[in-house]
């Protein structure tokens, strides 16, 4: 009786194994074909560069913002796989001097903290990149 | 020989029971399995510079607005409206965390365009009687629903408009 029941269950998981292996598989390779043969427009990656040019003097927060923004949408729609993702080109009519952003900054998506580093971000200036990388998880303000 | 064939029965019945397990348990987590699969491993392997559309987010997305308004009251209300909107839809989907709903452009308005927190509230009270959308601290309801974080207080022509729920202080902030 025991023996019965042992067979039972081998049977089952044995079942259920394959079962999960072979349909992973199959949905894998049905991945694999709609993108392979679906119809891909010219331009690429998950998001255009974005290239703001701002008349007015912006804020902290609307960088800050951004920044965050760039993260977010990166780690959304899995662009990380690209190792870092160029969200904004910022340019603005004044310099950014009236700006007084944090060294660094972190904060929390979906489980992750995210740092913004704008240690490189040169306020004499009137342009910036802003810049996730993915492997640090860490927002860049480049100019 | 009955004997046998009990046990091919009971043989059939409990594989079919665990491909039907094993397939329900595919299905339920199918979208969980292809991103893992196929997001996570495959374009990790073999990266592209395409980012296939099911391995996009099926959350709501951020939409970026252009607003065309003829009048000073006119541009209020579009971007009255938007507010309302994140608002709704953040609930609506039960945001846990904080989501920009719009970047608004304020592209083609009168030359002297100059919104203030006051004139927002003003709407909220004249066209919603304060019932969505309170804002206490200008007269406006019992609750602060909106952060205004505007440079120089006053959003301009040209300006770029921020509006972000914020999940942790279940409020709208506008940020230029």
């Amino acid at each position: 009786m025991k023996g019965i029941a042992i067979n039972i269950v081998f049977l089952f998981i044995m079942g259920l194994i394959a079962t999960i292996i072979v349909a992973s598989i199959y949905l894998a390779i049905k991945n694999f074909v709609i993108d392979y043969f679906s119809e891909k427009p010219q331009t690429k990656k998950f998001k255009e560069l974005e290239v703001k040019y701002l008349e007015y003097q912006i804020s902290e927060s609307f960088l800050m913002e951004l920044g965050k923004q760039c993260a977010r949408e990166s780690i959304d729609n899995y662009a990380c796989l690209n190792g870092y993702v160029v969200c904004y080109y910022i340019y603005s009519k004044h310099s950014f001097q009236n700006l007084a952003i944090p060294y660094v900054d972190e904060f929390s998506y979906k489980n992750k903290t995210i740092l913004i580093d704008t240690r490189n971000f040169d306020n004499n200036k009137n342009n910036t990149l802003i810049v996730f990388d993915c492997n640090q998880k860490t927002v860049y303000f480049l100019n | 020989m009955k004997g046998i064939a009990v046990e091919t029965t009971w043989f059939f019945i409990i594989i079919l029971i665990s491909i039907v397990v094993g397939l329900s348990i595919i299905l339920a987590l199918r979208e969980r399995i292809s991103q893992f699969f196929y997001c996570n491993l495959y374009l990790k392997i073999f990266p592209t510079q395409q980012i296939p559309e099911f391995c996009k987010s099926n959350q709501p997305k951020t939409e970026r607005i252009k607003i065309f308004a003829n009048n000073h009251l006119e541009a209020i209300s579009k971007f009255a409206e938007y507010i309302l909107d994140c608002w709704k839809l953040t609930e609506k989907y039960k945001v846990k965390e904080d989501y920009m709903c719009y970047e608004l452009e304020f592209f083609s308005v009168p030359d002297d365009l100059a919104i203030s927190v006051e004139d927002l509230s003003k709407y909220f009270k004249n066209y919603y009687n304060c019932q969505e959308i309170q804002m206490k601290s200008y007269n406006c309801g019992y609750r602060d629903d909106i952060i205004w974080n505007v440079k120089n207080d006053i959003i301009l022509k040209g300006s770029i408009v921020l509006i972000v729920y914020r999940a942790e202080e279940d409020k709208i902030e506008i940020i230029s």
